[in-house]
């Protein structure tokens, strides 16, 4: 009887202690380090670091308009993914047609975005005229939508290297502000970012 | 065509001394513009831990661009003969303290060899957040 029951005492033991080693879950600062760090692959504390950095250097580079004063029409348009990796490269313009907004130095088109558009509420309630029962004075009137002055682009292009047990993921984040009138980048700068790690000599 | 009514109530006399004092008034208007379009800006610095203030040293810098938008740079140096991980944080509040909320206000990471530099820049939010404030505290 003891023999059969060894067994399973010893799995049962084994089990509580693996689930003890592991944590309950919960929640952190959102803009705190405490996040999962991974080495093949953006995590979202490097989309806010690339964020942080690269909305200062466009506000400081002096390219858009003074804040409040006639603010420019942006649209997003690709980040080219160069990567392996599946990547939501909107973690990325969102915070900086964000922090655009918040400066008054430019407003973001959501009619124009990438190759279509980002809210079709705009098409659909300029269609509401073909529609009975709205009142006329509440209906938009002909090209009355505002063109996009500049374009916001860029890529995320990666290296990886491994040696031994250790790995190292390079990447580069590109971003450019072109002029649509006459298609010349007026501003361009990049975010480096290289995460290592030290694989263990046995893992699970 | 009728005359506008403010024109019809200077007569030629007034008009001579309008000339004299335009230029003076306008270089008052420019004067007084020039001084309100200046903002005063005042860079808090906040060392959250025992860390920050025994290894590394600080060095505020503001100032404005050609359109008037402030900034502040840090040149933070790791004094220790370690290397530091340290994490820092730019926060934008306006004249009265209110925090206005940005996607550049995150932690963001730094690991600094001895005797390095790092530079850290802002810019200010919106053109009403005054009152930037710099944090720093170990890299747990």
């Amino acid at each position: 009887m003891t023999k059969r029951l060894l067994p399973l005492l010893i799995l049962g033991a084994l089990s509580a202690l693996m689930s003890a080693c592991g944590t309950s879950a919960h929640r952190v600062d959102a803009t705190g380090n405490e996040g999962i760090t991974t080495v093949r692959n953006l995590d979202f504390k490097d989309y806010q670091i690339a964020a942080e950095d690269l909305i200062n250097k466009l506000l400081s580079s002096n390219t858009l308009p003074v804040a409040n004063q006639n603010p420019a029409v942006v649209m997003v348009s690709r980040i080219k993914n160069s990567t392996a990796a599946h990547l939501d490269t909107q973690l990325l313009t969102q915070k900086i047609t964000i922090a655009l907004d918040k400066s008054g130095q430019a407003r973001t088109t959501t009619r124009v975005y990438q190759d279509g558009q980002f809210d079709p509420g705009t098409e659909r309630a300029r269609a509401l005229s073909e529609e009975e029962g709205f009142a006329k004075d509440t209906l938009q009137k002909e090209a009355t939508l505002q063109a996009p002055r500049y374009s916001l682009a860029g890529e995320i292009t990666e290296l990886h290297r491994q040696e031994g047990r250790n790995r190292e993921s390079y990447y580069q984040i590109y971003m450019t502000l072109t002029d649509v009138r006459t298609g010349v980048a007026v501003w361009q700068d990049a975010k480096e970012i290289v995460k290592q790690e030290k694989r263990p000599l046995i893992s699970l | 065509m009728r005359e506008p009514v403010y024109a019809s109530c200077i007569s030629i006399n007034n008009r001579v001394a309008m000339k004299k004092t335009l230029p003076f008034l306008a270089a008052l208007a420019i004067l007084l513009a020039g001084c309100a379009s200046k903002q005063e800006m005042k860079t808090r610095l906040i060392l959250q831990d025992d860390y920050a203030k025994d290894h590394l040293e600080v060095n505020i810098e503001e100032f404005t661009d050609a359109r008037g938008m402030l900034g502040v740079q840090a040149t933070i140096r790791n004094t220790d003969d370690k290397r530091a991980e340290f994490q820092y944080r730019f926060r934008w509040f306006t004249e009265d303290g209110q925090f206005i909320d940005s996607p550049t206000a995150t932690w963001v990471p730094v690991y600094l060899e001895p005797q390095d530099t790092h530079i850290a820049q802002s810019t200010q939010v919106t053109k009403y957040t005054t009152r930037p404030r710099l944090s720093i505290r170990r890299l747990d």
